[in-house]
């Protein structure tokens, strides 16, 4: 499989780049798929270079050094993950995982840093792409900071439903729920069995149909922007 | 009153910046004083800019109703809105003064006009991104994996030390709340976790000072990993 300048027209962060440039990108980015809890990349190994996912979700997650794990997120198809490779210290600060079956488009590390000399335009991008990690980061830290357990849950829930008839769906076991928000299966399954008991959620096994997104909503801890 | 190529040169990443980028940048730069408790943008705003601190001290912060979480607490050298310059997007986070002190700001528009012509710049904003990235990766780190007491050390260590006849000194210019909200947690637990210190002899609180009377004690409990 080669990448096409349609291909990367449909990835959120470089749908407005000039034809030229896509050209460029094109001839740089490798294909590359992954199998369902596959390793992509870990944590403190050597950056090899930026990610765009074409098919699937990749689980970006991070490893104490006593073996506890903790996810960050779940990327969605269409948008990119990883470190930057140019500067500061060029290693993985995270681990990423394919979800399902993936499909990344790899820009090698190489080819980053002769685009950047080059390219005003992808450097708009990198720029662009950067200040949303910042800020994804920033938001995860209020999360994990000062946040209980109750609103991680809900948040998570809301952030993770996909539209679906008649309600919203969440396709996660309670299980990775946990690792998602940092706690164990027994305390998730408490809670959803108190949101199921408010008649907020209906619980099929591996699914969550969010009966009234809109209450959870109204109790998570940050008033919505 | 202008700012100087030299003011420019001291913001971390700016330094190996050439003599014209220099130029260009003090050309569209408009320097500013600051009190303690100034706010520069808030959280759901768009900063009209980038601001790079000359001296004094500014706490980046995310506010959840009445708790806060300090993001970074940026010193002289820094820079602070680099994050939604080009997006235009809303800042993710508060900016407000914690130590009077000097800047230079560096409006938006003109900042972005530049960056598309001057590939040097651009590279130095995504090493001022990047730099970003890791430390706020390592805060996630440290909220995960560890322990209020480990991250009350970790948070120590970092500050600048100096020597005493009694061991190694740290300014407090800081307040037990805002203590709490760079550590994570509130602020009578910051208290208590202290006064263990102090009762395990591993430092002394005393007035607008920190005295670290077992600096191996302290590390090793900023190493603990995985507590959490």
């Amino acid at each position: 499989m080669s990448v096409s300048i349609a291909d990367l027209e449909t990835i959120k962060a470089l749908s407005h780049l000039p034809q030229t440039s896509l050209e460029k990108l094109a001839g740089l980015m490798i294909p590359q798929t992954y199998a369902p809890g596959e390793l992509i990349f870990i944590e403190d190994e050597p950056t090899e270079g930026m990610w765009f996912i074409f098919e699937g979700q990749v689980k970006v997650m991070k490893q104490s050094s006593l073996g506890r794990v903790q996810a960050l997120c779940l990327v969605d198809k269409k948008r990119c993950f990883g470190s930057c490779p140019l500067f500061t210290r060029p290693m993985n600060p995270a681990s990423a995982q394919a979800h399902t079956d993936v499909t990344l488009f790899i820009l090698p590390a190489s080819a980053v840093a002769q685009l950047v000399n080059r390219d005003p335009a992808l450097t708009r991008v990198l720029l662009e792409i950067y200040g949303e990690y910042i800020t994804l980061l920033s938001c995860l830290s209020e999360k994990l900071g000062v946040w209980r357990v109750a609103g991680r849950l809900n948040d998570a829930l809301l952030n993770y439903a996909v539209p679906h008839d008649p309600y919203p769906m969440v396709r996660l076991t309670h299980e990775q729920l946990a690792e998602l928000v940092g706690t164990v299966r027994e305390v998730v399954s408490r809670h959803l069995l108190q949101l199921e008991q408010q008649g907020l959620i209906l619980i099929e096994k591996g699914l969550i149909h969010l009966v009234h997104p809109e209450r959870l909503d109204t109790m998570l801890p940050c008033a919505k922007e | 009153m202008q700012v100087s190529i030299d003011n420019i040169r001291h913001i971390e990443r700016f330094d190996q910046l050439s003599a014209p980028t220099l130029a260009a940048l003090a050309a569209i730069a408009q320097p500013m004083a600051f009190d303690r408790h100034q706010v520069f943008y808030q959280q759901g705003e768009t900063p009209p800019g980038v601001y790079c601190l000359q001296s004094g001290q500014v706490k980046l912060y995310r506010q959840a109703g009445t708790k806060i979480q300090i993001l970074v607490i940026v010193q002289a050298g820094g820079a602070f809105g680099v994050e939604v310059l080009n997006a235009r997007a809303v800042a993710a986070c508060n900016a407000e003064a914690t130590a009077k002190g000097v800047a230079f700001y560096l409006p938006g528009d003109k900042l972005c006009h530049l960056l598309r012509v001057n590939a040097e710049l651009a590279l130095a904003f995504l090493g001022l991104l990047s730099d970003q990235f890791l430390t706020m990766s390592n805060l996630v780190h440290d909220l995960v994996f560890h322990d209020v007491s480990a991250r009350l050390a970790l948070f120590l260590l970092r500050q600048d030390r100096y020597p005493s006849l009694e061991g190694h000194c740290i300014s407090r210019n800081f307040s037990q709340q805002e203590l709490a909200a760079v550590v994570g947690t509130g602020r009578e637990v910051v208290c208590r976790t202290l006064k263990r210190f102090e009762t395990e002899a591993i430092l002394r609180v005393i007035p607008r000072k920190i005295l670290i009377l077992d600096l191996a004690r302290l590390t090793a409990l900023a190493n603990q990993d995985g507590g959490n």
